[in-house]
């Protein structure tokens, strides 16, 4: 008859605890997954009537337009085409402060930029 | 519905599915990593073109040579094809991922919601071990993938609950016309005809978001699903047309997973 301290271990199953450990990260890791990719969109949506990125907007949402403008000191106006200064123009990308950066250290003295 | 939540913490657990739809799943995910690889190298190219503004979103704007640029995609296009061999799945996986999320935090402008999508997914399904060993593996990251594809449609539909999209004009700009060269009907292009392509295309993705998960519509679903996704391949203009293979190759494999991959427990 063999005693109790005989018999092989179970070898084949990780520990009680580790088993517990592994539960564990794996539903609060499910968790935290799943309440992400929900919140992260109602915020998006939230945030502004516009597309937005990381909300699944696709095809539902007006873009937001932009009108910038140069002012000569003449009193001349030259709308500005931003797909000319970016290779592509996706909706939901807020371009405009790289451009008007780009546009106010580039022009000369006198020449100001209007964004609406 | 305590029972039911126990019920689902057991099975994300303790759960394993059947390997054979998770190949096929990775199947689709290869080609939708070949086609986003595409679209991100045209894009990739043009962003990088002389004298043209950078918007990164870390930092400076990395360059890239385009010897490196052109590594980079082929590196891409290559892990997707890894994808169909269940030998080399894993590893490609995992340059794919590294690859993408390089691509995602390179420059604003390559951002797409499918890229987004399969950054996702790849990430889900590393952890999907893939050999030619054992049969069954876990269900839990099956289940993930699931919910996301769902979490996508939801938000589609849900996002599109405004007179401005239910006015059609977003569809009438979305559509090729005429479409592939040939004749259509011109009364289909009227605004009633369009309001009514807007409102169904809510309630079919509605519908995509619960209906895949019950045995009762599934099939239904999964029928509504490809028709959808077909009708945007063709119908929608031509310039984004690999992102929405890239998607629909994503939703498709999910498909296959809700389907085939159901979730069981060992009685051990």
């Amino acid at each position: 008859m063999r005693s109790i301290k005989e018999d092989p271990p179970l070898s084949s199953q990780p520990p009680f605890r580790l088993r517990k450990i592994r539960r564990l990260l794996i539903v609060g890791g499910c968790i935290l997954f799943l309440a992400i990719q929900v919140s992260v969109p109602i915020v998006q949506w939230w945030d502004s009537p516009f597309i937005h990125k990381i909300g699944w907007q696709m095809y539902s949402r007006p873009a937001k337009e932009h009108s910038v403008v140069i002012l000569f000191p003449d009193g001349r106006r030259q709308p500005v085409d931003p797909l000319k200064y970016f290779g592509i123009l996706r909706e939901d990308t807020d371009y405009l402060p790289v451009l008007i950066a780009h546009l106010k250290k580039n022009l000369s003295p006198g020449v100001r930029v209007v964004f609406e | 519905m305590k029972v039911a939540l126990s019920r689902l913490l057991l099975h994300l657990t303790e759960a394993t599915c059947p390997v054979r739809p998770v190949r096929q799943f990775r199947i689709c995910l290869g080609f939708a990593i070949i086609a986003t690889a595409i679209e991100a190298g045209i894009h990739l190219h043009k962003i990088l073109s002389p004298g043209l503004l950078r918007l990164p979103v870390l930092g400076q704007g990395l360059d890239l040579p385009p010897l490196l640029l052109f590594f980079l995609c082929a590196i891409w296009t290559l892990s997707g094809f890894s994808q169909f061999r269940p030998v080399s799945a894993q590893a490609g996986l995992w340059v794919a991922f590294l690859i993408q999320i390089f691509v995602l935090l390179f420059d604003q402008q390559l951002y797409s919601n499918h890229l987004y999508l399969l950054v996702l997914v790849t990430f889900l399904s590393l952890f999907i071990p893939e050999n030619s060993g054992p049969q069954r593996c876990h269900w839990w990251p099956v289940f993930l993938i699931q919910c996301q594809v769902s979490i996508a449609y939801f938000f589609a539909a849900f996002t599109k609950c405004n007179l401005f999209y239910l006015s059609g004009a977003l569809i009438w700009n979305s559509l090729e016309k005429p479409i592939r060269g040939l004749p259509v009907a011109p009364f289909l292009f009227e605004p009633p005809v369009i309001f009514y392509f807007a409102a169904s295309s809510i309630a079919l993705e509605f519908f995509l978001s619960i209906g895949l998960w019950f045995e009762r519509t599934r099939f239904f679903a999964v029928i509504l699903g490809i028709c959808l996704h077909g009708s945007m391949m063709i119908l929608l203009h031509p310039e984004g047309k690999l992102g929405i293979i890239a998607f629909s190759c994503i939703c498709w494999g999910s498909y296959i997973l809700f389907m085939k991959a159901q979730p069981e427990i060992s009685p051990n």
